[in-house]
Parts: structure tokens; C-alpha cells; sequence
């Protein structure tokens, strides 16, 4: 057995009665346990409990099994890389060295790292498959299919033994009867689980006009929803070309198959509620709809009516009285105009009325000459000239104006083409 | 005609109509088919039966049946 002079490797003579400091013995019992191999980088598993974080950031923690329990310590900077959070009940290995704390002469574990055993590597193999996938983009919001509002079919992938399923029919069947459930049964405990789980989505995508599938079992532990925490399963659910809702019975945690589906439900029954519409409601809807068509209409009905009163009531008698006379007056002074023209026309045409003068004194024929014609007749006869061919030179001739007559001579003649007015 | 087309289509009509710019003979074929569709929505929210399909393990067949 060596001496506690020898253990402090003085190289002094043997002296019994050497007094030793306190701080003495403490150095020689940490120099110890740090020479002792078997006490360093060691991995020790136990339950975690009396978690403390000081406000510097340290961890303190005891780890207990049956028997014994062994204080720890985490400093912050060891701390600060865990990427799990620990709390107290946890099944842990702590790795570390074991020293010595010098204030009260306690021993403890420096922790440098924290590893969860049991649900712990279960719980540590989730979080890498989630951040995983997330860096994969899986869970990204872009890849989110939008769920139908009126689906007539709906895939279920459960047991078809579960409540789970129970529950799905019951609620689509109270809510939205319309649509039609399609359940591709499949094992959702297990090893068997997550292949079983992959072929029902499968098949129901392989299946015709489904508009979404309800992907999920009731609540369980967490080993119990392990295949909901599966990377097949997952990526199964992230290529189903139908839209999916995972519903898993776990009100507060997330599994893999939550994150990756399109919408996410707490429950089988709340993936019913969320996949469809109430009928009740819908029917309450669509009267409404009835109602508006009906009101409109008739509003539309009672505008017509009215406008069609408002013009009644402006065709008074007197108006279309005003109006017939207004325009039986325009017809007569239309016609009048309209016979003096014709008069006008008939008077120079007609070749019976040879004789000016009596017809000048029958017909108002100075109308005529007011307006600055005139008429030429030849003498002696006083014969209305039409033609000048019926003229020669050194004829005399009258011209009749509107205040008198001039005589003339013929002196030359000349042919003129006129174009006559239609 | 399935249901959600019947009511986006009803949905369309009731929408024109309230607006009120129709002609009376526009809102009253408008107003005819809006009536038709409400009925036909309301029958299929009516007369539905829960069917339930369950595929069997081997996907070959499938078995239908009814569950109260």
C-alpha cells in the first residue's frame, strides 16, 4: 500500500510527522483519479435527474441507477454543442472524466458529451431523419399540395382493424357522405409496418380518382409510432401524387409523416373533419344560394316594372296629341312646298300654254318672273321662244321681266349644250 | 356533374345575378339554371349513401361494403 507522500510523488524522507494541507490531500486525490484511466473519457449510462442550468450557462445533473448516483457537470461551452435537449428522466450516457470538486470535497463527472440511450437513440435517430429530409427539402412549403374542398374519394391507409379507421368512417360519414372511402389496410405497429405502409400508398395512388388519402393509427408511444417516424414511409408520402393528410393520434409531438404531409391532422378524426365539408353547412349554403337567385330576381323583376310604369305615365294624351298635330302641320307645309314646286315645274313644261300672256294672267305668273327668270317671245305674235330654232337673225324679239319688257334684235346664234338636272 | 362543379357553377350565377345588369330574358334563363343546380346539389347532399371500399391484401380484388 503507498503512502499518501509516496501518491503525491515527494521525494522526501520518511517522515510520519509531516502535517499535510488540506489542499495537499485534495491535488494528491485529483491527481489520482486523473492518472486512473479507467476514470477518463468514459461513457456511463444512467437516468438523468435534478437538471439545473446555471445562469453562465453550466449544466448541473445527477445520473442515478438503482444504486448509486454520481453528480455532473456540463460547462457551457460543452453545453453549447449538444444538439439535444436534455431533461430530467432521460436514460443518458454522459461522457467525461471523473474529478474531483476541491470546495467540498465532493467527486463529479465533467461532461463533455450527452447521448440518449433507449427511447433516447430512437428519439436521436428522429432528429437526424427530420433534419435530414428537411435539408432535402421534403417538408418545404413549395411541395405542399393544396387539399380538395369536395373530395369524392377518399384513400385511407390505417389498420382495418384500428379505431382509427372507425373513427374516419364515422366522421365522413355524419359530415360528407358524398365521398366514397377507399382503405388499403396496412400494418401501422411494427417492423412490417413501414413496408406495409408504402404499398397501401402505393396502391391507393395506383387507385382511380382518389382526391386524397388520410395517412395514420391512433395514439401510441413513441416506439409504437416508429413507422410514422420512418424514412420510406416518409419519402412515400412526399412522392404520393394524391395529396396527403397524415393523422397520427399525437396531440403534441410531430412524427416524420406530420412534417412531410401535405396538411397535418391530430388526429384520425380530425383528418376526417379537414378532408371534408359538412353537409349540413353545405345545405345551408346552397339555400342561401336559392334564396339570393329568388331575391335578385325579383328585384330585377320589380326595376323592370317600375321603369315600364315611369314611361306609362309620361305618354299623356296631351303629348301624342301635340305630337300628331306637330307633325300633321309639317306634312301640309311639306306638301304645299311640295305642290308649288310642281306647279312651278308644269307651268314652263307644259307646251299647251302657248300663250304667255294668258297664262301669266291665269296662274300668278309673275311668280316666275320674281324670282329673276324671264321669258323671251317672239314678235310679232309674241310666241313663247322654246327653240332656237325657232329664231333667226334679225329677228325681233320681247324679253318679259318681272317690271317690264325689253325688245330686242337677234343679232347672233349660238347652239348650247345644257345639261339638264334630274 | 359533379357536385363541386354544379356549385362553382351555382356560385357563378348567383354571383351574375346579384349584380343585376341582365336582361330580364338573360335573368330568367340565368335564374332557371341557377334553380336547377340548387336542386341538383341539394340531391346529391341528399341521397347520399356512405360507401366504404376496403382493397384486399392483394390488390386484385376489392370487396365493397357497406358500414352503418
Amino acid at each position: 500500500m503507498l503512502s499518501l507522500r509516496q501518491l503525491s510523488g515527494e521525494n522526501v524522507p520518511d517522515n510520519p510527522e509531516r502535517v499535510f494541507s488540506v489542499t495537499e490531500v485534495t491535488d494528491t486525490i485529483r491527481s489520482l483519479l486523473r492518472e486512473e484511466r479507467s476514470l477518463s473519457g468514459i461513457a456511463i449510462r444512467g437516468e438523468l435527474s435534478n437538471y439545473a442550468k446555471s445562469a453562465q450557462g453550466h449544466c448541473y445533473f445527477t445520473l442515478k441507477d438503482e444504486k448509486s448516483s454520481l453528480s455532473c457537470v456540463m460547462f457551457r461551452s460543452d453545453a453549447e454543442c449538444l444538439d439535444l435537449d436534455i431533461e430530467n428522466g432521460q436514460e443518458i450516457v454522459a461522457v467525461g472524466d471523473v474529478d474531483i470538486y476541491a470546495v467540498n470535497s465532493t467527486y463529479q463527472l465533467r461532461v463533455k458529451d450527452v447521448r440518449l440511450e433507449g427511447v433516447g437513440k430512437l428519439y436521436q435517430k428522429f432528429l437526424q431523419l427530420k433534419k435530414k429530409l428537411e435539408e432535402e427539402g421534403l417538408f418545404a412549403e413549395e411541395h405542399k399540395r393544396r387539399i380538395p374542398e369536395y373530395p369524392q374519394r377518399v384513400g385511407v391507409v390505417t389498420s382495418k382493424k384500428g379505431a382509427a379507421f372507425r373513427d374516419i368512417v364515422r366522421v365522413l360519414g355524419r359530415r360528407y357522405p358524398m365521398a366514397e372511402i377507399i382503405l388499403a389496410s396496412s400494418v401501422v405497429q411494427g417492423s412490417e409496418a413501414p413496408p406495409s405502409i408504402v404499398s397501401a400508398i402505393e396502391a391507393l395512388n395506383a387507385y382511380d380518382g382518389i382526391d386524397v388519402l388520410i395517412v395514420g393509427r391512433g395514439g401510441g408511444s413513441f416506439e409504437d409510432l416508429a413507422c410514422f417516424n420512418d424514412e420510406s414511409v416518409a419519402r412515400a408520402i412526399f412522392d404520393s401524387v394524391v395529396p396527403v393528410v397524415s393523422a397520427v393520434g399525437h396531440e403534441t409531438d410531430f412524427t416524420i409523416a406530420d412534417f412531410v404531409s401535405d396538411r397535418r391532422a391530430a388526429t384520425p378524426s380530425a383528418a376526417a373533419e379537414l378532408v371534408a365539408p359538412d353537409v349540413g353547412e353545405l345545405r345551408s349554403t346552397i339555400d342561401t344560394y336559392r334564396e339570393n337567385l329568388i331575391w335578385d330576381l325579383r328585384n330585377l323583376v320589380e326595376t323592370r316594372r317600375r321603369d315600364i310604369n315611369r314611361l306609362k305615365g309620361s305618354l299623356t294624351p296631351d303629348i301624342v296629341l301635340n305630337t300628331i298635330h306637330t307633325n300633321a302641320q309639317r306634312l301640309d307645309d311639306g306638301f304645299a312646298r311640295a305642290r308649288k314646286l310642281l306647279e312651278g315645274l308644269l307651268m314652263l313644261r307644259n307646251e299647251k300654254l302657248k300663250k304667255l300672256g294668258g297664262m301669266l294672267r291665269t296662274a300668278d305668273p309673275l311668280a316666275t318672273l320674281d324670282r329673276g327668270y324671264s321669258i323671251a317671245l317672239k314678235l310679232p305674235d309674241r310666241d313663247v321662244i322654246e327653240t332656237m330654232r325657232s329664231v333667226d337673225v334679225d329677228d325681233e324679239l320681247v324679253v318679259v321681266l318681272r317690271d317690264g319688257e325689253v325688245y330686242c334684235i337677234v343679232r347672233d346664234l349660238k347652239e348650247v349644250e345644257r345639261r339638264r338636272r334630274k | 356533374m359533379t357536385f363541386e362543379q354544379a356549385l362553382t357553377r351555382l356560385e357563378g350565377i348567383v354571383d351574375t345575378l346579384s349584380k343585376g345588369r341582365l336582361s330580364l330574358d338573360q335573368a330568367m334563363a340565368e335564374f332557371e339554371e341557377g334553380i336547377s343546380l340548387f336542386r341538383l346539389c341539394d340531391e346529391k347532399l341528399r341521397s347520399a349513401e356512405q360507401r366504404v371500399r376496403i382493397l384486399t391484401e392483394s390488390e386484385e380484388e376489392s370487396k365493397e361494403h357497406c358500414i352503418e
